[in-house]
């Protein structure tokens, strides 16, 4: 079995580390001298902060709705990933740190492991020794722990951020629902189109 | 050991360890006694690593200096560097990074017929009582101060 662990919201998280009035409001990072939005708290996704929107053009809805706007602070954000990436190293051997925020865990010989009470503890442990909160996906392949994951980040309360793809019920039903890349590329394009 | 900032706030200066050097120091085992030496005693670590005497959890482990005179009676004072490790289980008695409505302070925990209290270590501060309609979060639990003289 492949986890797939990805931090929420990561850059907003560590801000959030520091500052946790920041919590429940709106918070976005600017990439280098400020430019564009590159981090979104799921408040500002809310707001309809969009991805890659350069900042200039989005000042008054920050104002009017009291977002808490950031310069990237990378030095801090790289410290956090390592610690982060560390303490899952405390749960597997094996650990393909995939990007800053999200790493790829393979869970060979544990069989005999129930894996969502496991990932359960290995949810606390990051998100109570660091404060920032992971969503972990397990799965047969890589690309269905990323699809588990998802469900994971969707159902924080039902799933407890932990959710195991481990039937092939679970796997059919879950591709079914889950958007096809091509299903993506149609809802990005114009509506004439 | 080096230290990097990570964040500054009113009450607190964060930073995080850096584990890239290392710095063995000799142990002198305290006590001299009389009489046949302990045979164990060639057996003794002879150097100790300040990194690993004082930090068990190191991802979990933030330092911080702190400003101002609230802990004074429990040896932490302006400019001492805390140990912070945010992985233990706030318990009563216990010396804690808290934040109170969105301000960050280091204050004593003490629990008492379901009451939480913060405690300063100094007369000139009163405990705050947590009532339901405070924020209170523990940031992590104090588990040793540094003191430079």
């Amino acid at each position: 079995m492949f986890a797939l662990v990805d931090c929420n919201n990561f850059y907003a998280s560590c801000q959030r580390v520091f500052e946790p009035h920041l919590i429940g409001k709106p918070v976005v990072i600017l990439s280098n001298n400020d430019g564009c939005v590159i981090a979104r708290s799921n408040e500002a996704k809310a707001l309809g902060i969009p991805m890659g929107a350069p900042a200039f053009q989005l000042e008054t809805l920050f104002k009017k709705n009291q977002v808490h706007v950031y310069s990237s602070n990378y030095a801090l954000y790289g410290d956090m990933s390592s610690r982060v990436m560390n303490l899952l190293t405390t749960f597997t051997p094996e650990i393909e740190v995939y990007s800053i925020d999200e790493a790829f865990l393979k869970f060979k010989g544990f069989e005999l492991y129930n894996l969502e009470e496991y990932g359960i503890k290995m949810q606390r442990t990051v998100t109570k020794g660091t404060g920032i909160p992971v969503s972990i996906g397990f799965a047969p392949t890589k690309a269905l722990a990323k699809v588990a994951n998802k469900i994971a980040k969707k159902f924080p309360e039902r799933t407890k951020s932990v959710y195991v793809i481990d039937s092939e019920e679970k796997r059919i039903c879950l591709l079914y629902t889950s958007p096809s890349p091509r299903d993506r590329q149609k809802s990005r394009m114009p509506s004439s189109a | 050991m080096k230290l990097k900032p990570l964040h500054t706030t009113t009450t607190l200066e964060f930073y995080t360890p850096d584990f890239s050097t290392e710095a063995r120091l000799p142990y002198v085992d305290a006590g001299l006694r009389a009489g046949f030496p302990s045979p164990a005693d060639d057996f003794i670590e002879l150097s100790i690593d300040i990194n690993k005497e004082y930090i068990k959890n190191r991802d979990c482990t933030f330092f911080a200096k702190v400003k101002g005179h609230s802990m004074k009676n429990a040896g932490i004072y302006d400019g001492d560097l805390l140990i912070i490790d945010k992985s233990l289980e706030p318990q009563n008695d216990k010396i804690a990074v808290c934040q109170i409505d969105g301000n960050f302070t280091v204050k004593r925990i003490k629990i008492e017929h379901n009451i939480v209290w913060l405690i300063a270590e100094n007369e000139d501060f009163e405990p705050i009582k947590v009532t339901p309609e405070n924020e209170l979060i523990i940031w992590g639990i104090v588990t040793a101060s540094i003191k430079k003289f």
